[in-house]
């Protein structure tokens, strides 16, 4: 009887292994839905680039984001190419500023870079009014680390004085 | 570390992360050759990338902003976001952001983004924000209401 007992026992604990071992992969891969979204995107990315998704919380929402990247050997990102047209990201309302954030996910990047034109600003049409235009990383919804460059109108005597200026949220100088 | 510029004039801005892990900024006025550049002792990681026109008119002690100020149409250029400056690139999948009143007016908006070259271009436009504007929609020269 003892032996009956500790042989279903044996029987047990080996169908809980073999389940488990069905199971595991399962949870160590991507959800299928991202590598399905991945090969249809990896159609449209430019030879040697291949897909990469990720997905980015946004306001308690996960957002796909894919990008069409070229690895090196290590497996470092190297560059990110310029396929023409992928998923419409999100658009979102400020009461302090207009443009086009880029949300990075997993990819590293080092530089942003962008050149405009210096706008004229009607300062008389709203006294104590003003526009700033900057390329910068985070401050958006990641603090902190906002380090910006770009242009801002002063105000002498009432007539607008544009500069070149750079902000940061440091508490440091350089 | 900031100089004077004139409406009109093409300015080119940069920040990039040197190895020692220092951001830099560089800022070219390319009319007129004029340019000048900085280090901060901050080591941050770049999470975001942005390309914006921001509302400076704060009302005093920052409790609001003033109503924004007209401008004239600013047309980003050549927006670029890599690993370094030999490996200029840009990504497609941005997230576009209007600047818009408590009520719901829209003050100032992106356009669409477009492609010139291996790069994007797009233009944040002022919108009228006063009354008479809220009750019709003039894309691109006059005003309108978020809905």
């Amino acid at each position: 009887m003892r032996n009956i007992a500790r042989w279903l026992c044996v029987i047990c604990l080996a169908a809980f292994a073999a389940v488990a071992l069905a199971f595991v992969p399962a949870l160590l891969v991507q959800p299928r839905w991202w590598s399905w979204y991945a090969r249809g995107e990896a159609a449209r990315c430019r030879p040697r680039y291949a897909a990469r998704v990720w997905v980015h919380e946004v306001r308690g929402h996960q957002v796909p984001y894919v990008a069409c990247v070229f690895e090196a050997p290590n497996g470092e990102v190297q560059s990110v190419s310029t396929a023409p047209s992928f998923s419409p990201a999100p658009s979102y309302t400020s009461r302090g500023w207009s443009g086009y954030v880029f949300v990075a996910g997993v990819l590293r990047y080092r530089m942003v870079s962008g050149e405009w034109p210096v706008p004229a600003v009607n300062c008389s049409s709203v006294p104590g009014g003003g526009i700033s235009v900057w390329v910068g990383v985070n401050g958006w919804q990641y603090f902190p680390g906002l380090f910006q460059t770009g242009t801002e109108p002063h105000r002498v005597n009432g007539t607008p004085v544009y500069q070149a200026v750079f902000s940061d949220d440091a508490l440091d100088d350089a | 570390m900031e100089f004077a510029v004139k409406p009109g004039d093409l300015v080119r801005a940069q920040v990039e992360q040197v190895p020692s892990g220092r951001w830099r900024y560089i800022v070219e006025d390319e009319t007129n050759g004029v340019s000048a550049w900085g280090t901060k002792p901050v080591h941050y990681v770049a999470r975001e990338a942005e390309w914006i026109v921001e509302d400076s008119g704060r009302v005093p002690l920052g409790t609001g902003y003033y109503p924004l100020a007209d401008f004239t149409p600013v047309a980003f250029s050549d927006l670029a976001v890599g690993e370094s400056g030999d490996a200029r690139t840009f990504l497609p999948d941005l997230s576009s952001i209007e600047m818009v009143q408590s009520d719901g007016t829209v003050e100032a908006g992106q356009g669409p983004l477009r492609s010139r070259g291996t790069f994007a271009v797009f233009t944040v436009r002022y919108w009228r924000a006063d009354p008479a504007c809220r009750t019709r929609a003039e894309p691109l020269v006059g005003c309108r209401t978020r809905v």
